[in-house]
């Protein structure tokens, strides 16, 4: 399922003219609406990589798992620190797991 | 605003109508006009109005604002000069107030001093009492606590 | 960033002179957990810091190796912080590579709380500072040569005194003006309140400074086309139209004046005509004429839009041979240190006003065209004022224009000495007459037939056909409805930002506040635009009187002065973003209050170091945190967050982690430690350059590791020193909050709160019912 998009939050990356969503996505597949609003163009492309996600300055996309996988509760939320990454992932009875990573290429010092 | 009698009245363009006279005349309650606003007329140059006001009898001349006044406005000098203006002009508010002062300052011409009991009298009778009764059993009530001698 | 190539060996001096620490924490058990960590050279209690064998001993080891940082623990004053950093700047320490760690301003020393979690809090806290000392450069201040040149926009007033001010610190000034003389509004007026003397004096003693100075460059009939490079050497075209007179041969002998056929219209001034019927009389003037406002330079202009092709009378009577009608626009570069903008104000247009009918009935005029008549006016009888002509109005100007009451008094008070029989009205709302001007209030209040009358009029009709006007009012003083048949009508129009400045803005990039007039902060540093380098003098920032333009074009003279002395000074703690990571998303360029970003040749965002203030919003706005300032990274804070063991007060208890704006939250929780306040153990704070520099990275760092909330603390809106640090923190920790809830924990655990200087009480409270609600919430789920 591809990311969504709270409106509200995205700023087109203040007028850039390539959003970060945009720089990231590896197939390529996110850009920016009419009202410089950032969408996934080719939802069926899109193979949850989650690197937008992580890429989102503001906090504006969300994935939402395919209903395979999970139905709507069930989340899988990345939140980026300085070195480290922690996710978040809640299964389709809310359960909570998190895991705490460090992020490669910073490990060095 | 004739010279003359502008001369007579004491400075009031310093007003700049702060509005403190007002607020600590014990007798503004009673009249629909206050002290500012007398003096409002006045800078306007509208004496015939200033004169007609009922509060210029009401007047204690107590001095309060004076006191009060942050520009040295000399207040109760102004409410006597009006007065004496009003009289000349035959501006004055008919009625009950002028009777009193007219009794008054004749007692004084005449005697010297005061009665109360012959200033109430003469001015009860001046005129047509609104209450009659009422006044009376005033009258009475004073009398019995040595209010009137 | 460079890679440190010696590894850190921290020398940790923990100053306990009287014991007063030693018998609050357990110093013993702290000195040996420093030991063991990382990147420690030697650690101990000192009780006299100040003994010669101690430092002796310290640069000894300095010298030889065994140190190359220190970390202070103990209370410094800034006094004796500058002589450690001097004394072992003579061990070739560089001051840089200091770090200091008060750990009783976080409470640690207060009576009440355990003993052994003072310990281990404090043991916490000089962890913390450790790993910020681990990672400190050595930097050298930088030197940037800066030109000894001011260029002053606007030859007014304020740019006058400005000009000449700077002339006598023997700075170079290029004073540049688009009317064809120098004087500004100031020379259009006919006399200055309060002392009611003609303004053209006090400038004339200006302009002979001028002449005198040779340090002025005068420009008139320019203005800036383009500006280039940073302050301290900004370079700047100027585009100067033709005068058509050669400045240097004229000698203002004024024969073309009488030679010159053409007549064109300078101004319309009222003159009622016997009649008593209102007209408008036509002074008028020659296209060729002095300059204007004032004959500075001392030389004719040429207005060409009136001339004929064809006509040659100026040409052939000039005597000097003057007279250049060949003459085209020509363009010149000048190099300035520092700009100061003092473009003025202009008259807001009353025809806007359309209720009182200015430009609809002849006698119907605005304060200054009451300036040109009051020289000589007419016989009028009746005369009144409309206070606040567009002013304090939603529909105009929202603001009070400050001055048009003492104006209004002024032409009042003239106007009676002239014509003593007028009577006039002066219509208002409030008299505003600030200061000293009271006096001139009260003077005209005793002037005979001079009526104040609170209320204004609704509409200013015709009255019939005799050419004077009926105005109608509320005398709201007296509740009685006044109408009046006036001779003349004053409407005292408000300062509205002038076209100047409307031009200015765009080409220095300058922000303007909501109602158009330069933006600056207006209590701190008033003279100072958001563009570093760039100064604002005069009525420019807002309505002025003229002795408060003078003062405010001083005092931007004084603040301009730090970039045209010679050299400018760079603190070496400016933001480097670092290339390998940086994906050049411009965000920091977009959120820098101060505009300091270029791209260099890779197209990268930099810093203009003589722009930037440092205030790290940079860092804080960086979407992959790859901007630091330098000695303040990012790295250096995620350190410090990670040596805060979260569970050190069992996992029920919480702990949080404050974010301390370093303009007024610092100073407010550091006065509360100081005044005996309870610190409850459970806070650490973290003091940032200014909230805005607080990186979602290291919120996220923190909540990841446990810690139970996160309290970000900046100035209160529209105080921050930084324009906007506290407002893009405030939507940063929003956003954080809000994929908290998504991560169905409580977005609660990041908290924005505004603190001023005073408010050390306001902290506890806070970080106590922080707490509380924290206990309530439970532990942080990411808490071992």
């Amino acid at each position: 399922m591809p990311p969504k998009v709270d409106k509200e939050k995205c700023d087109g990356c203040k007028a850039e003219k390539e959003s970060l969503c945009e720089q990231i996505c590896p197939g390529d597949l996110m850009t920016l609406s009419e009202d410089k609003k950032g969408y996934c163009r080719m939802p069926r492309d899109c193979w949850d990589c989650m690197s937008c996600i992580k890429a989102c300055p503001k906090g504006a996309l969300e994935t939402r798992i395919p209903y395979q996988l999970g139905y709507h509760v069930a989340r899988l939320i990345p939140m980026m620190g300085t070195n480290t990454i922690t996710w978040t992932c809640i299964d389709i009875n809310g359960k909570k797991e998190t895991f705490r990573f460090i992020n490669r290429g910073s490990a060095d010092e | 605003m004739e010279s003359a009698v502008k001369d007579d009245i004491p400075q009031y363009s310093l007003c700049v109508q702060c509005g403190r006279c007002s607020s600590g005349c014990p007798v503004a309650f009673e009249s629909e006009d206050t002290p500012r606003k007398i003096i409002r007329f006045l800078q306007w140059g509208w004496l015939k109005e200033a004169c007609e006001s009922p509060f210029l009898w009401l007047c204690a001349t107590c001095q309060v604002c004076k006191v009060r006044c942050p520009r040295g406005v000399k207040i109760p000098e102004i409410m006597l000069a009006l007065r004496r203006t009003a009289q000349q002009k035959g501006w004055v508010m008919a009625g009950e107030k002028l009777l009193f002062y007219r009794t008054f300052m004749e007692m004084v011409k005449k005697k010297g001093r005061i009665s109360e009991l012959h200033l109430g009298l003469a001015a009860a009778l001046g005129k047509m009492p609104s209450h009659p009764i009422d006044e009376a059993l005033l009258f009475l009530k004073l009398l019995k606590r040595g209010k009137i001698r | 960033m460079e890679k440190i190539k010696v590894p850190s060996k921290v020398g940790i001096f923990i100053s306990d002179p009287g014991g007063r620490l030693g018998s609050a924490i357990a110093l013993d058990s702290v000195l040996q957990r420093l030991a063991k960590m990382k990147n420690v050279g030697r650690c101990e209690v000192i009780a006299d810091i100040w003994s010669d064998g101690f430092l002796h001993s310290v640069m000894e080891d300095v010298k030889a190796g065994n140190l190359n940082r220190i970390l202070w623990v103990g209370r410094f004053s800034p006094n004796q912080q500058k002589r450690l950093k001097s004394e072992l700047a003579s061990a070739e320490l560089n001051p840089y590579l200091h770090e200091w760690c008060d750990i009783e301003e976080q409470g640690i020393g207060q009576e009440g709380t355990d003993r052994d979690i003072q310990t281990q809090k404090a043991t916490m806290l000089i962890q913390m500072s450790l790993s910020r000392a681990r990672f400190l450069e050595a930097l050298e201040p930088i030197a940037m040569p800066a030109v000894e040149s001011v260029l002053i926009v606007g030859a007014g007033v304020a740019g006058l005194h400005a000009a000449t001010s700077l002339s006598k610190l023997n700075k170079k000034v290029y004073l540049i003006e688009k009317e064809s003389g120098i004087g500004g509004k100031v020379a259009q007026l006919h006399r200055l309140y309060p002392r009611v003397c003609d303004p053209r004096c006090g400038l004339e003693f200006e302009v002979k400074k001028l002449r005198e100075s040779d340090k002025v460059e005068v420009h008139t009939l320019s203005q800036i086309k383009s500006l280039e490079g940073s302050p301290r050497n900004f370079e700047v075209k100027i585009e100067k139209q033709p005068r058509y007179v050669n400045e240097e041969r004229c000698n203002a002998c004024g024969e073309c004046n009488k030679a010159c056929p053409i007549q064109i219209p300078i101004n319309e001034a009222f003159s009622p005509t016997a009649s008593g019927k209102g007209a408008v009389g036509i002074l008028s003037k020659k296209a060729i004429h002095p300059s204007e406002p004032m004959n500075f330079p001392a030389a004719y202009v040429i207005e060409r839009t009136y001339c004929p092709p064809e006509c040659r009378e100026c040409v052939k009577a000039c005597p000097t041979k003057a007279v250049e009608l060949e003459q085209t626009p020509s363009e010149i570069v000048v190099r300035a240190g520092a700009i100061i903008a003092t473009t003025g104000w202009d008259a807001y247009p009353l025809s806007k006003v359309e209720e009182y009918g200015y430009g609809l009935y002849p006698n119907v005029i605005s304060n200054l065209d009451a300036e040109r008549i009051l020289e000589n006016p007419p016989e009028l009888k009746e005369i009144g004022f409309i206070q606040c002509a567009g002013s304090r109005d939603e529909r105009h100007l929202s603001y009070c224009s400050s001055v048009c009451c003492s104006a209004s008094l002024k032409q009042a008070s003239y106007l009676k000495e002239k014509l003593p029989d007028a009577r006039i009205y002066i219509f208002y709302q409030d008299i505003r007459t600030p200061g000293f001007d009271e006096e001139l209030y009260q003077k005209v209040k005793a002037l005979d037939n001079v009526i104040f009358i609170r209320g204004l009029p609704s509409t200013v009709k015709p009255d019939g056909d005799t050419g004077r006007l009926k105005v109608r009012a509320e005398d709201t003083l007296s509740g009685k409805e006044v109408s009046l048949n006036l001779d003349l009508l004053v409407l005292a129009g408000g300062m509205a930002p002038s076209a100047g400045t409307n031009e200015l803005a765009p080409l220095l990039n300058l922000p303007r506040n909501n109602f158009g007039f330069f933006e600056s902060h207006l209590q701190c540093h008033p003279e100072e635009s958001q563009r570093a380098g760039i100064y604002i003098g005069g009525s420019a920032r807002g309505p002025m009187n003229v002795s408060q333009s003078i003062d405010s074009s001083h005092r931007a003279v004084v603040e301009s002065l730090q970039f045209v002395d010679g050299t400018f000074l760079v603190e070496p703690t400016y933001p480097v973003p670092d290339k390998t990571k940086c994906d050049k998303c411009k965000r920091c360029m977009e959120d820098c209050p101060f505009s300091a970003f270029y791209f260099d040749d890779q197209g990268f965002p930099t810093p203009d170091l003589a722009k930037c203030r440092q205030c790290g919003n940079c860092m804080g706005t960086c979407p992959l945190a790859t901007i630091s300032l330098r000695n303040f990274t990012i790295k250096q804070m995620a350190a410090q967050v990670q040596s805060i063991k979260a569970s050190f007060l069992g996992k029920e208890e919480p702990v949080v982690l404050a974010f301390l704006c370093g303009n007024d939250a610092y100073y407010a929780a550091r006065a509360a430690a100081d005044s005996g306040l309870t610190i409850p153990p459970n806070v650490f704070f973290i003091k940032v350059p200014c909230a805005g520099s607080i990186n979602n990275a290291v919120i996220a760092d923190a909540l990841s590791i446990g810690i139970d909330g996160v309290l970000v603390a900046g100035c209160k809106d529209g105080q921050c020193h930084y324009v906007k640090g506290n407002q893009l923190v405030k939507t940063r920790s929003g956003d954080i909050s809000d994929k908290l809830k998504k991560m169905m924990i409580e977005p609660e655990r990041v908290r924005f709160e505004s603190l001023e200087i005073r408010d050390s009480e306001k902290y506890v409270n806070l970080i106590n019912s922080y707490i509380q609600d924290l206990r309530a919430m439970g532990p942080n789920p990411f808490k071992e």
